[in-house]
């Protein structure tokens, strides 16, 4: 696996990193054009809008130049990257004023067992878009600590350890936050779109 | 293995975060267990609504545009907010064209001004000099704002004509 990433990509990261800080330019837009379209993808899943995405995208590279020297090797690249973007991502969704902060530890949140086992999946009637679209809706509305764990796991497929690394907390917080998440999201997709996300209790 | 315990196990068995060996013990419950299966299966059902949405491309040139103003000192988190009603809403060209327009004279009047400033500075006032900085900051930042709506308005327009390294900047 490394010896083949050697192979593909003779600049690793930290070598790309090196260089720019020591003032080549060309290092740090190699840098940006490895990473850009997973940051695109990644902003996307906060706003729908392309100025505003392509906003968060080069805010977050200007702030990764502007510390670049703060970058420890210790973890990957990306994910010290990712870090910088999903707080360039919660700090435009402050500014913005769109989404919630509070609600961290409220024990109504954590959902109920009818909750749990409701069945919700997208009507079968729904077109690809449209399911995303009413997601997204949901999404827009959660507490941030929420609706960041939800876009990792579930529209970014992270491992529960890299979304830990990503935002600095434990295992056992990713596991519950994800939890609590889940409950919340799906309580809202069964009290705003009752039509589409019948809940079946099996 | 039990009810009480293979339920806090179910989501992280859903996850794949779960060890082999772990999984294997909770396998045979969820196959003798309506209750816990079912579990397993609202937490599965519940990915189907997280779907790949459209993507958005990354603009040609967005790569060198962003290493230049990293280079330059710009440490993005001091800018203000890109002026967008609302999200989502595509801009009618006619629009775009108007706020195009509207933008090139705003910052010509700014450079203008700035070099006019500079003209006038005689009395060598360190005010005037803090002034002429602060135009002079605006009028970069509003022909900043004129390239990435060009660049954007060549991509959405004509997304075949953008062509790599060709954005000028
Ligand atoms: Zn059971």
């Amino acid at each position: 696996m490394a010896l083949k990433l050697v192979q593909e990509a003779p600049l690793q990261d930290a070598d790309l990193v090196r260089e720019a800080i020591a003032g080549n330019p060309l290092s740090f837009q190699l840098l940006v054009e490895r990473y850009q379209g997973r940051l695109f993808a990644l902003a996307r899943h906060y706003t729908s809008s392309p100025v505003e995405v392509e906003d968060i995208v080069q805010d977050t590279f200007l702030k990764a130049y502007s510390r670049l020297d703060t970058f420890q090797h210790q973890s990957a690249f990306y994910t010290w990257l990712y870090r910088i973007a999903t707080n360039t991502v919660l700090d435009f969704l402050k500014r913005r004023g769109r989404c919630p902060v509070q609600a961290v530890e409220d024990p109504e949140l954590a959902g109920s067992p009818e909750t749990d086992r409701r069945i919700v999946r997208p009507d079968a009637r729904l077109e690809r878009q449209e399911v995303a679209e009413i997601t997204h809706a949901i999404l827009e509305g959660m507490p941030e600590i929420f609706r960041t764990v939800l876009v990792m796991r579930e529209l970014e497929e992270m491992a529960y350890q890299e979304i830990a690394d990503v935002l600095d907390i434990s295992i056992g917080t990713v596991e519950s936050r994800l939890f609590r998440a889940r409950a919340r999201f799906k309580e809202r997709l069964v009290t705003q779109y009752p039509e589409f996300a019948q809940g079946i209790n099996e | 293995m039990n009810c009480k315990h293979a339920r806090p196990l179910v989501p992280l068995y859903v996850d794949g975060e779960l060890t082999s060996v772990q999984s294997a013990e909770l396998r045979p419950h969820l196959l003798s267990c309506p209750a816990c299966r079912s579990l397993a299966q609202a937490e599965q059902s519940l990915h189907a609504w997280f779907v790949p949405t459209d993507e958005i491309p990354v603009p040609a040139g967005f790569a060198a545009h962003v290493a230049r103003r990293a280079v330059a000192g710009d440490t993005g988190s001091k800018r203000p907010l890109a002026p967008v009603e609302g999200s989502g809403h595509e801009h009618s060209e006619p629009i775009l064209q108007f706020v195009l327009h509207a933008l090139a004279v705003a910052a010509i009047a700014l450079v203008v001004a700035s070099i006019a400033m500079r003209r006038l500075d005689q009395p060598a006032a360190e005010e005037l000099k803090a002034h002429e900085s602060q135009a002079l900051d605006a009028s970069l930042f509003a022909l900043d704002q004129i390239n990435r709506e060009e660049l954007r308005a060549a991509s959405i327009f004509n997304p075949q004509g953008a062509q790599e390294g060709s954005s000028g900047r």
